[in-house]
């Protein structure tokens, strides 16, 4: 049995102007110790699926599903038991490290918080532990810093004393929401690399939310694809880019600039991400794929499973896409 | 390659994107009309306010009787002749001195009324432009402006206003031209926050960019999106300006005979409350009804004009 | 390069802003801080310049410097012939007709009251007040089907469309008056990548139709790549290094370009996996306190104690344009 089990996730919003559908019917699982890429564009539903799990949306979201986490359901948990899971079994780490820093608090006082209210350890102690964690995620002179306020940290130490704030648990399960989006590249290389050294040290399971192709294939042994709202495609990372096999992750993959080799012109997907207000009862992808056929616009295939551990949602054969 | 020709797709972005066109934009303005509709007290406020002003501006036409003829024929015995009666026809009672107090409170509400909004309207024009050119302008001008905007709102007005009551006596135009110079004050500050907050938006580097005349940038970028603030903010200065002229009426500085206002009237009334008691629960009940939906009213547009996720 | 007349030169351009310490008295003198610090480039018609660095390398005040929207306090900037510094606000509102600026929020750059047609013709406007009524109108659509929007949507407001769709209508804004110069601040970085490609070919085919030059700023190595002729790399408001595009990716002199172009993810698991690691340590320096001699010796792996004392000046070091700011790059060594 997986750590992770994700069946048929569906999360609706009620909105003043009508329901918004973020994310249909998807399923995926996650082993421990492993990193799954989740990638889209705006719109994507990929945050909004992650935040369903942890029970973090707004009133205005109903959630439904199957979300299994070492065998327990985590929908429809009670606030309490939900808040246990959060904070000592699966750590969060956010685009803007600011919304989980309280910028009126000391770092030190933060990180001692979590451990002595979750581990019941003295204060004393948690405050090596977390001395240990800045340690681990390289902030230089810890021991100088930690009793300093959120600040006064630049944006890519924010970012590691978040990670080691999420990780003072050692929980099972990191969910890493587009950690380095707000970073420099250089910052984000850092960020990335400290990243996977904490999995190998921690044997830490990841859920890595990005848009960047770039960073998936550095960092996730699994990537699932998003498009509006329902998965479009889920492979090993390797097996997904030698040989994509969806028209979105196809066009995707041809719209990057590259820094590694010379294009001459850039492959556009044409139109825009979609609205979810509106989505067509088919494929969502189905008026920018130019390889749509009538029946897109109606209906979708369920999920096939063509090679073990490789899942596509199209409703065209594998070969028109190659 | 599998996405072939970019120019195609362009084309085909046009055409999936003119099947969903409606020729007529959204605006901000009318999302935020329906977002007011929404707010059930407000738009009760709104209605409410409505049949204020009608009272205000016709509703003279329902009585038989005017703001300043006595009626002898009840004053000698005005405990019990002036109580309010649909048979006297007095809908409101009689004053103290014999008048008719319905005729007096519809004269009344017309000064209140007109001395919010002129006060509120002095404060959104005065008030938006000299914010906005301070904010926007900056540097030493915005420094110079502030100064004097700080020397002016420092300065006792009420005091000024007795003063000038007392050399040029009671007079109504100088009620308005007090209100009027309080009244902007507050609002400039806030335009010169917005603006600046605004200045810093790319937009208005945009029109910058562009050329355009730093006036023109002003009035078309900049008010009219202050002017969400500016309304909300205005609609909460009214009732203040009701209550500030009430407050100058009810020293006894206020408008002259035989005019009168709700602060007048309440004045008044006061005196006689123990012996007549609807002559100040009358002109209360009007005031407190206004700054009641004034400020739901504002509540309401604040809603509908400043949504935190825009 | 061509014996022609540059359509920019910039020359030794510097700007400064003056910045209050804590704590402060109002008489305390303030502090200066170099945000753009002698830059000099030339840009000719038709051509792309590149501009990459990360956040608070300087690259946007540049660009406003340029525009005359941030005051620069030293230098030249010599526009078809012409020192824009000298000018003042009415001389300069008339030349920046030819010379505009596209940004980079897409929505925030868009007047959230007006209609995506009145901002479109607000240039037009303002510099024929005579074209009016249908020529004007005409104009508009012409312009918004060009970048590849419906000339039917014009009544709409700008929180109506994409991200995408509002960086088209900002193009078409600066289009308008068929200016010579786009400035483009990172103007794909806030796009979803699909619709990224779409902006880059667009402003490419505007390109290579209209006869337009570009400064395209980014931080994304690989977009700058994509479109640029030339490129530049900007650290803590100097040019580090500055080539023509193919030299540049080929063979980075500078350390920082090199750790730079490490840093960028390839999308490709194999490759992004193979390459070396040429982590850059440490943080940006404080532009307030900037390090002495090289400023990029403080995260500088070839640091030694001689660039803490003097300046590396950016010179060519290949004899064909490459130019480069650092110690250790020997130009014997590279032209062999």
């Amino acid at each position: 049995m997986a750590m992770l089990e994700v069946n048929n996730l569906r999360v609706d919003f009620n909105t003043p102007d009508g329901t918004l559908q973020a994310v249909r019917g998807l399923s995926y699982h996650l082993e421990a110790g492993q990193t799954l890429g989740v990638v889209g564009e705006s719109g994507a539903g990929k945050s909004q699926s992650v935040f369903a799990l942890m029970g973090l949306l707004p009133d205005n979201a109903r959630v439904s599903g199957d979300v299994r986490f070492e065998g327990e359901q985590l929908l429809g948990l009670p606030e309490k038991r939900m808040n246990r899971i959060r904070a000592a079994r699966i750590g969060m780490i956010f685009q803007d490290p600011m919304t989980s820093l309280n910028p009126f608090m000391k770092v030190s006082d933060q990180l001692t918080e979590v451990l002595v209210e979750h581990k019941g350890i003295s204060r004393k102690q948690a405050l090596q532990e977390s001395l240990h964690m800045l340690d681990a995620v390289r902030i230089p002179e810890a021991r100088n810093r930690i009793h300093r306020f959120p600040h006064e940290f630049s944006g890519g130490m924010r970012q590691r004393v978040m990670i080691a704030m999420s990780l003072l648990c050692r929980p099972q399960l990191l969910i890493a929401d587009e950690p380095t989006t707000a970073l420099d590249v250089t910052v984000q290389a850092q960020v990335m690399g400290l990243l996977r050294e904490l999995q190998q040290e921690f044997n830490t399971a990841i859920i890595l939310i990005t848009h960047d192709l770039g960073v998936v294939a550095g960092s996730c042994d699994q990537t699932l694809v998003m498009y509006g709202g329902q998965m479009m495609e889920f492979a090993a990372t390797r097996d997904l880019f030698r040989d994509p096999t969806h028209p979105y992750t196809l066009g995707l993959m041809g719209a990057i600039p590259r820094i590694d080799e010379q294009i001459d012109e850039l492959v556009t997907i044409p139109g825009n991400p979609p609205n979810l207000m509106n989505l067509p009862p088919g494929c969502p992808f189905c008026d920018r794929c130019p390889v749509a056929e009538p029946r897109c616009y109606d209906e979708l295939d369920p999920p096939e499973t063509f090679e073990p551990g490789r899942i596509r949602v199209c409703n065209l054969p594998r070969e028109s896409t190659q | 390659m599998f996405f072939s020709d970019k120019h195609a797709g362009m084309g085909e972005l046009a055409d999936t994107l003119a099947e969903e066109a409606y020729t007529e934009g959204r605006s901000l303005w009318r999302d935020a009309r329906r977002r007011f509709m929404q707010h059930r007290a407000a738009v009760a406020s709104l209605v409410v306010l409505a049949l204020l002003l009608l009272f205000a501006a016709f509703g003279q036409y329902l009585s038989p009787w005017d703001n300043e003829s006595i009626d002898w024929a009840s004053l000698p015995n005005l405990d019990e002749d002036g109580v309010p009666s649909l048979a006297s026809q007095h809908y409101f009672g009689l004053d103290p001195i014999g008048r008719d107090l319905y005729q007096r409170t519809v004269q009344g509400s017309r000064i209140s009324l007109m001395v919010g909004v002129l006060g509120a309207l002095t404060a959104v024009v005065i008030g938006t432009l000299y914010g906005a050119i301070s904010g926007y302008v900056g540097g030493r001008t915005d420094a110079i402006m502030m100064r004097t905007l700080e020397v002016l709102s420092a300065f006792p007005f009420m005091f000024l206003v007795i003063v000038l009551m007392a050399v040029f006596g009671r007079n109504v135009l100088l009620i308005f031209i007090a209100i009027g110079a309080v009244s902007w004050l507050n609002m400039a500050r806030i335009v010169r926050g917005q603006t600046l907050s605004l200045k810093r938006k790319e937009f208005i580097e945009a029109a910058m960019a562009t050329g355009v005349h730093p006036f023109l940038i002003v009035l078309r970028h900049v008010v009219p999106n202050v002017l969400g603030v500016v309304i909300v903010y205005a609609t909460l200065l009214v009732p203040e300006m009701i209550l500030f002229e009430s407050f100058i009426s009810f020293l006894g500085l206020g408008v002259s005979e035989p005019y009168t206002s709700w602060g007048a009237l309440i004045s008044e009334g006061a005196d006689a409350m123990w012996t007549a008691p609807w002559t100040l629960i009358f002109p209360m009940l009007m005031l407190v009804l206004t700054l009641f939906c004034f400020n739901f009213l504002g509540d309401g547009l604040r809603d509908a004009l400043d949504p935190k996720d825009r | 390069m061509s014996e022609q007349q540059p359509l920019l030169a910039v020359e030794n351009l510097q700007v400064t802003f003056d910045i209050m310490p804590r704590n402060a008295w109002p008489w305390t003198r303030p502090q200066p801080l170099k945000a753009v610090n002698k830059v000099s480039f030339t840009l000719n018609e038709g051509e792309t310049l590149g501009i990459v660095g990360e956040s608070g390398c300087g690259k946007s005040t540049l660009a406003r410097a340029i525009m005359g929207m941030v005051p620069s306090q030293a230098g030249k900037v010599v526009w078809l012939g012409e020192d824009l510094r000298g000018l003042n606000l009415k001389q300069l509102r008339k030349r920046r007709q030819r010379l505009q600026m596209v940004f980079q929020d897409p929505l925030a750059s868009l007047s959230p009251r007006m209609t995506v047609g009145d901002i479109i013709a607000e240039p037009l406007r303002t510099h024929y007040p005579d074209i009016k009524g249908v020529e004007l109108r005409e104009k508009v659509d012409v312009i918004m089907e060009r970048v590849g929007l419906h000339s039917h949507q014009k009544n709409r407001y700008p929180h109506e469309f994409s991200g995408g769709q509002c960086q088209r209508v900002g193009i078409a804004r600066a289009l308008i008056l068929e200016p010579k110069l786009i400035i483009c601040d990172e103007p794909v970085s806030a796009l979803d990548v699909s619709v990224q490609a779409q902006v880059i070919n667009l402003l490419k085919s505007l390109q290579r139709d209209m006869g337009l030059s570009l400064i395209f700023i980014a931080h994304d190595l690989s977009v700058v790549k994509h479109i640029s002729d030339r490129v530049m790399v900007l650290y803590l408001g100097n040019v580090v290094e500055s080539a023509d595009r193919a030299d540049l990716y080929a063979k980075p002199l500078h350390p920082y370009t090199q750790a730079l172009m490490a840093a960028v993810p390839i999308p490709d698991p194999d490759r992004e996996r193979a390459k070396p690691s040429v982590a850059l340590d440490g943080d940006l320096p404080s532009p307030l306190n900037p390090p002495n001699g090289c400023v990029f010796r403080t995260r500088c792996p070839l640091a030694a104690e001689y660039c803490g004392k003097e300046v590396p000046v950016l010179e060519d070091k290949t004899g064909a344009g490459h130019r480069v700011a650092c110690h250790y790059v020997d130009r014997e060594e590279v032209q062999n």
